[in-house]
């Protein structure tokens, strides 16, 4: 497909999408679903108001932190199964059973543990992000050319060399992979962690919105999310660009 | 670093590797139950040398050269690089012997995050900064090898005869004195294959390398060797040596006309023959 029908394909794909909302506005009323233009007034009233920018940056904060703890105690997992047989074997069981556990059933507990404060709503968002970086970093790990390492050995490379120069480029590919799985997961965990216990945050002020029966509001904070997973996006896309020459 | 000791039986003073008693057996507990690949493998490859290595499949003729690169650890015997014993059952693995050998494979094993002249220089940036003379070198190989116009493309972007050639010439840049070559054109096609083996040929000739190729091809077997070594048997031992006495410089694809081909591809041929009989 040429850029010129790319474009013209996603403008129909948004129009398509406008289409729908405002008939389903007209169908339905505005409580239900509130018109275009209510929710690109608050948009515009939010941004002047500073609050967008605001509730944006602290729900991004949450969100890196957490990804970020998430990230790297997934990888340090994947790494540690994968170097020991015995740990892995040990291992494998218990986090098949603590993946299965839906994570946002724990935001309870992770209150009860930790308050209404930054911790448990960090842990949320890493915890979400930990095992779906470790299933790729472990996937990428058991995926390692071991002729790669065999020949990098002959020529008189050291353990930490091989880490450098073949594990890391090899793995990288399926660690961002895993950033990306997780990203909207992670916002979802960030959301519903600021619905039980913010003061500030895109969260937040969707709980507050319902709270006040403003369901512009609601929809406005559910907009703002989705443009957060797409920068959220963006930011990975860009990253992935340049951490990884060859694209594979 | 390995030891360095003085090998205890040394029949030839001028043989560059020499590997003695060489064998490797896998399983468990008393001797009965080991299963040996190879077993008292005796062999002297004399300094430039090219050695070709026959033998029918399972005969491991992969395992002597993983062996003689030490990415194996014997499980008898003992490997010697100008008389002190460099590996050997009783002693850690050294792999590469210390910069002694260079390994290229059936696969190339490119490294496919780096271009072709990152992943020829790879080998030296392992032990520093490589010397002017190093990149140098690394430089007259790619030329050698025809790859200069490519050294900044990933080896994705590579035909597989131009893969070959981008690890070709990483092993040369690297400088062992010792080349271990596993069926390294096994998966080209004729025309490029034997363009390959007249480039090695020139290569070898001009770089003073010494050469042990494995081969399942008995015209490539005799276009390149100096000697012709047979594995056979279980445990694979040596069954047959047989010295090329072909005028040099050959080319590969016109061997056949030297007097003296069809003898010693009869004697390979029954050789092998022979050996894949139960």
């Amino acid at each position: 497909m040429t850029p010129r029908r790319m474009l013209l394909a996603k403008a129909l794909g948004l129009a398509a999408f406008a289409s729908v909302w405002v008939l389903a506005n007209r169908w339905v009323g505005d409580y239900w679903v509130p018109g275009i233009g209510q929710v690109t007034v608050r948009f515009r009233q939010e941004l002047l108001a500073g609050k967008l920018l605001v509730d944006l940056w602290a729900t991004s904060q949450l969100l890196m932190t957490g990804t970020a703890i998430g990230a790297v105690l997934g990888c340090a997992l994947a790494c540690v199964l994968r170097l020991s047989a015995r740990l892995d074997a040990m291992m494998q069981p218990f986090i098949t059973a603590v993946m299965s556990i839906p994570k946002l059933g724990l935001v309870p507990l992770l209150v009860l543990w930790f308050g209404a404060g930054w911790a448990p709503k960090v842990m949320l968002v890493a915890l979400t992000v930990l095992f779906i970086v470790f299933s790729l970093a472990y996937a990428g790990l058991v995926t390692v050319n071991p002729r790669l390492t065999m020949t990098a050995r002959v020529f008189g490379a050291t353990p930490l060399q091989l880490t450098r120069h073949i594990v890391i480029p090899s793995v990288l590919p399926f660690i961002f992979t895993g950033l990306q799985l997780a990203l909207p997961w992670a916002v979802s965990a960030a959301l519903v962690a600021e619905y039980l216990a913010a003061k500030v945050g895109i969260g937040h002020g969707i709980e507050e919105a319902r709270q006040l029966s403003d369901s512009v509001g609601v929809y406005y904070g559910i907009l703002l999310a989705t443009i957060l997973v797409l920068l959220g996006n963006g930011v990975l896309s860009v990253a992935r660009i340049f951490a990884i020459k060859v694209q594979p | 670093m390995t030891m360095k000791r003085d090998l205890p039986e040394t029949t030839d003073p001028g043989a560059l590797l020499q590997l003695r008693q060489l064998g490797i057996s896998y399983g468990t507990g008393s001797s009965g139950e080991r299963h040996w690949i190879l077993r008292d493998l005796n062999l002297d490859v004399r300094d430039g040398e090219f050695l070709t290595i026959m033998g029918s499949s399972g005969t491991g003729k992969s395992t002597l050269l993983n062996l003689v690169a030490q990415t194996l650890q014997p499980s008898a015997g003992q490997i010697a690089f100008r008389g002190k014993v460099v590996g050997g059952a009783d002693m850690p693995a050294d792999p590469g012997s210390g910069r002694q050998i260079g390994y290229v494979t059936q696969d190339d094993n490119l490294l496919p995050w780096r271009t072709i002249w990152d992943n020829v220089i790879f080998p030296l940036t392992l032990a520093g900064k490589p010397s002017a003379s190093e990149v140098e070198r690394a430089r007259r190989v790619i030329d050698q090898v025809g790859l200069t116009q490519w050294k900044k493309h990933y080896p994705h972007q590579l035909s597989g005869g131009m893969r070959k050639r981008a690890s070709l010439a990483r092993t040369l840049a690297y400088g062992p004195p010792v080349v271990l070559m596993d069926e390294p054109f096994g998966a080209l096609d004729a025309e490029t294959r034997a363009q390959l083996q007249a480039d090695l040929l020139d290569l070898w000739a001009s770089e003073k390398k010494t050469i042990l190729f494995v081969t399942h091809d008995i015209n490539e077997a005799i276009a390149l060797g100096d000697r012709i070594v047979v594995l056979s048997g279980s445990p694979g031992r040596v069954v047959l040596e047989r010295t090329i006495d072909i005028a040099r410089p050959r080319d590969p694809e016109l061997v056949f006309k030297a007097p003296t081909f069809a003898g010693h591809y009869d004697a390979v041929r029954s050789c092998l023959r022979a050996a894949s009989q139960p």
